[in-house]
């Protein structure tokens, strides 16, 4: 039986690549695209992403001989995106390209409503507003890049304290406190909002 | 304080249901060539490992022996006599010529 490009397993094609058919790499790119390009799609503005997926491959392809086969491919790969997210923000921090665009009256009105909605259906349809993006957007953009994707993956994503751990390479203990801390910080910075919202 | 929670709750279902009705981004065949293209031009015999991450594993698994170094230094130095080297120091400064000949004929 003659193996197509559907049957043949991640491991075959990473000892192909290794032993220098550069060009078996395609097959890994075509089938992880996708899933690479929804896990940087959650973690940097849209207009990155291409170039961030496009870094992500590209760190693979390097790092190829020190895969181990250990929870698969995809698991290393997943984790390789996370910590190209992580260090895009850690990079736009240095170098202080982080927007910190002012928030209007309406982003104030916006919450104020939201939160005022009696049932999860009635947000929903509020939610959809250009406000709401660029609120969650505001408030990230005041936390560091290690809280930022903490609580990207664990309070926004669902992702579980180990699973995040894994991820980002970090002990679950430090995802634990920092999840913890960076989702008072952003509670903090929203609900100040509201209320300078209502004394004005 | 059951308020606090409900409305931490609300607050959380609302950036939950913002963060995920984000728009799809999608990459075309373009995009993959101009992958492909930049894989081709990394010899992958050479690239060994990511070098960067590697040093970064090393490093913080050293932090607990440097400390540990620091602290045998600063204590040997507190506990230690230096008044010989002190001494020496000392006279090397004071008349160079001399100290260095005297060294030299091991008086």
């Amino acid at each position: 039986m003659q193996n197509t490009p559907d049957t043949v397993s991640d491991d075959d094609i990473i000892r192909k690549v290794i032993d220098g058919n550069t060009e078996a790499f395609s097959l890994l790119l075509s089938r992880y695209r996708d899933h690479v390009v929804v896990i940087v799609n959650g973690h940097v503005p849209p207009g990155d992403v291409a170039e961030i997926a496009h870094d992500v491959f590209v760190r693979a392809y390097r790092s190829l001989t020190t895969y181990k086969k250990k929870g698969g491919f995809k698991q290393w790969l997943s984790s390789i995106a996370v910590r190209t997210c992580h260090d895009f923000w850690r990079s736009r921090y240095r170098s202080r390209e982080v927007p910190m665009s002012t928030l209007s009256e309406n982003h104030h009105e916006w919450l104020e409503n939201t939160m005022a909605a009696v049932s999860n259906q009635s947000f929903t349809a509020l939610n959809i507003q250009k406000e709401a993006k660029e609120l969650l957007e505001w408030g990230l953009g005041h936390l560091s890049a290690d809280d930022r994707m903490v609580l990207e993956l664990v309070y926004l994503e669902g992702y579980s304290v180990k699973e995040a751990a894994q991820l980002l390479g970090w002990s679950p203990a430090n995802v634990k406190v920092r999840s913890f801390r960076s989702r008072k910080k952003l509670h903090k910075l929203l609900w100040r909002m509201i209320e300078e919202g209502k004394s004005s | 304080m059951r308020s606090v929670q409900n409305d931490d709750g609300k607050l959380r279902d609302i950036l939950t249901s913002v963060y995920r009705g984000r728009e799809d981004v999608d990459v075309d065949d373009l995009w993959h060539e101009r992958v492909m293209n930049h894989i081709r031009q990394i010899d992958i015999r050479n690239v060994r490992e990511d070098f960067s991450s590697l040093f970064e594993w090393y490093i913080w698994r050293l932090v607990p022996l440097v400390c540990l170094l620091i602290l045998v230094i600063v204590v040997s130095m507190l506990t230690l006599d230096l008044t010989p080297e002190y001494e020496m120091t000392k006279a090397l400064i004071n008349d160079p010529v001399d100290y260095i000949v005297g060294q030299f004929w091991g008086v």
